[in-house]
């Protein structure tokens, strides 16, 4: 198979879209990580949850409505299980927290394999958006050029949120210390509560826009999951700009990868979290 | 504690009476319920070694686990070697092996990252698994692996488990009481003071998951003797949650601890599938339960039973 240059940078594009997918992903998990001190492992399968209420919201009242109602939906049921379990255990050995998550990710699989059975379910692209764009000589989907730019714009109103305002700066304050953020009067919990439910929105936002490009399954969680991991991983735990350079090299990766070795695409990913746990163990964009 | 040291005798001897008799009194079914019990156990006791005394916690044992398993498989379907002592001893061997490689890379992290990162390594054996289809037969996994000699009936094969998995704890037992066990226990509670006292951190993390490996590939090549088969879902991230579940129900101060988690989790998985199908719903629940009512697990429950108005408070 010939590779010619256009045809190279329209697999980039849609390896940027990819990556930038996994970038609102794996950004929730951090900040949650950052903040709140605890490794969501669950958060894949809040991810696997909020892809199969966009099935059913998209279809019930349109795509467009389910990327604001999948989202909220999302963060309010994300506001349950912190109130409800994570609270309890910030205290709590890593042991406890790890384990905590796994009984939430048992619980929520099997409440999506309830709802909504065993069979695969695949996504409609929403006709405004089916075709192709010329984007200065290369050709690339209109969805991802739509993935491109909402998710720069979550991802920049994410980065003006935590460093230009009040809030952002009370979460940094948290992060730097707790206590001393709780000693000046400020509701640490509700902090946490507030974080929580934006990284657990992040993720479904992530699956909203995912939606329509790829199809929901059982068992997608523990992909996605280890997607989340492995940006982590590169791009440093705690770094919201290391994700995104993390989760752009992964999706580009993961892109190219299918022209190349079609069958061992997904090995890449694998490669590079080892060569780079290899030689920086604390990720490439890490400040330690 | 006198009372308590008679009662965990009295308890011990009618367990060790209980396990011996069991193939002559119960069904067949309830035999291979117990064998399935006592083969996680010593998956769990192995994980304990490096979750209880270096406090590890390798998320991915499920990896070791398959790796015997399939190396069990492998060797009896595909070479002619068919001699359990060789076999049983290559297949954890390989298990140790990979356990070497992946401790290399991981050695030096702690908490959350050791964790993840063996739930990526697990995951990536599951996918290349999967894929290897010539050598692994892939989704489907390999089946009816039979061993030679007298590892064909179900008795036999009970008995075989029991001695295998007694004679592993003992020696996990010794391994965690040697000073090097006690070494281990010095860097839980403290890395850096340990490495004060001229203690090797990274290499004393290093050998644990090493031996801990070993013993949890013995509990894999045992599966293969339980099931004839060894199937990809072993290496799946749900088999290595099942591992530290037991630990923690039963809690992981305490060497058997995993025994009697193991027995809970094994015992209910197979009442509770048999009235209904959402068996990993109620896993989850149990698992929530255990970390935000008895954190200790079942044998710190027991424990704290004891020690009440004594005044003493043993974590």
């Amino acid at each position: 198979m010939e590779i010619s240059l256009p045809l190279l940078g329209t697999l980039v594009a849609t390896g940027i879209a990819r990556g930038m997918i996994y970038f609102l992903l794996s950004c929730g998990l951090t900040i949650i990580f950052g903040v709140l001190g605890v490794v969501n492992f669950a958060h894949g399968a809040f991810y696997m949850l909020a892809f199969y209420l966009t099935f059913t919201i998209a279809n019930a009242v349109g795509f467009g409505s389910s990327l604001i109602l999948v989202p909220v939906l999302m963060a309010l049921i994300g506001a349950i299980f912190e109130a409800g379990l994570f609270r309890r255990i910030y205290k709590a050995g890593h042991v406890l927290q790890l384990l905590l998550s796994v009984g939430i990710i048992f619980i929520i699989s099997d409440i999506v394999r309830l709802v909504w059975g065993l069979d695969p379910i695949n996504g409609d692209m929403p006709a405004l958006f089916a075709g192709r764009v010329d984007f200065f000589g290369i050709a690339m989907s209109k969805y991802s050029l739509f993935i491109i730019v909402i998710s720069s714009l979550i991802a920049l109103g994410l980065i003006l949120t935590i460093y230009k305002t009040k809030f952002g700066s009370i979460i940094r304050a948290c992060v730097f210390d707790e206590e001393m953020t709780r000693g000046l009067g400020i509701n640490v919990s509700r902090v946490f509560l507030y974080v929580f439910m934006g990284g657990i929105g992040l993720a479904a936002v992530a699956a909203v826009i995912a939606y329509p490009t790829t199809s929901g399954m059982l068992g997608m969680d523990a992909q996605m999951i280890i997607i989340a991991f492995s940006v982590a991983i590169i791009g440093g735990v705690g770094s919201i700009g290391g994700a995104l350079i993390a989760a752009l090299i992964i999706g580009i990766v993961e892109s190219l990868g299918i022209l190349i070795m079609p069958r061992y695409a997904d090995s890449f990913i694998y490669i590079i979290v080892v060569a780079v746990l290899f030689v920086r163990p604390q990720g490439l964009f890490s400040l330690e | 504690m006198p009372a308590k040291s008679k009662f965990v005798w009295i308890f011990g001897c009618l367990i060790a009476f209980f396990l011996i008799i069991v193939p002559f009194v119960l069904s067949r079914f309830w035999v291979g319920t117990i064998t399935e019990i006592l083969i996680l156990t010593l998956a769990g006791i192995s994980l304990n070694f490096l979750l209880g005394y270096a406090g590890c916690l390798s998320f991915g044992h499920g990896a070791f686990f398959a790796t015997a398993a399939y190396t069990t498989a492998i060797l009896i379907t595909r070479t002619g070697l068919n001699q359990y002592f060789v076999i049983l001893l290559v297949a954890p061997l390989m298990a140790a092996f990979l356990g070497a490689i992946i401790g290399i890379l991981i050695s030096r992290l702690y908490a959350f990252y050791y964790a993840i990162m063996t739930v990526a390594f697990t995951m990536i054996l599951w996918s290349i698994i999967r894929r290897l289809r010539d050598l692994t037969g892939g989704d489907s996994g390999i089946l009816g692996v039979h061993f030679a000699g007298f590892l064909q009936e179900m008795n036999n094969i009970y008995f075989f488990t029991l001695a295998v998995v007694v004679l592993c704890a003992i020696i996990l037992w010794i391994i965690g009481n040697s000073p090097f066990g006690w070494a281990l226990r010095a860097i839980r509670e403290n890395p850096v003071r340990s490495s004060f006292v001229s203690i090797n951190v990274v290499w004393h993390r290093y050998l644990a998951l090493v031996v801990s490996s070993f013993f949890c590939g013995m509990a894999g090549s045992l599966h293969v003797v339980y099931t004839f088969g060894a199937f990809p879902e072993l290496a799946f991230w749900t088999k290595s949650a099942d591992i530290v579940t037991i630990c923690i129900l039963g809690g992981i101060n305490s060497f058997l601890g995993p025994a009697i988690g193991s027995a809970v989790l094994i015992l209910l998985e197979t009442f509770i599938t048999s009235v209904t199908l959402y068996w990993p719903l109620i896993l989850g629940i149990i698992i929530c339960a255990v970390v935000l009512l008895m954190p200790q697990g079942i044998t710190g429950l027991i424990r704290n039973v004891f020690n009440k108005g004594r005044g003493e408070f043993r974590a």
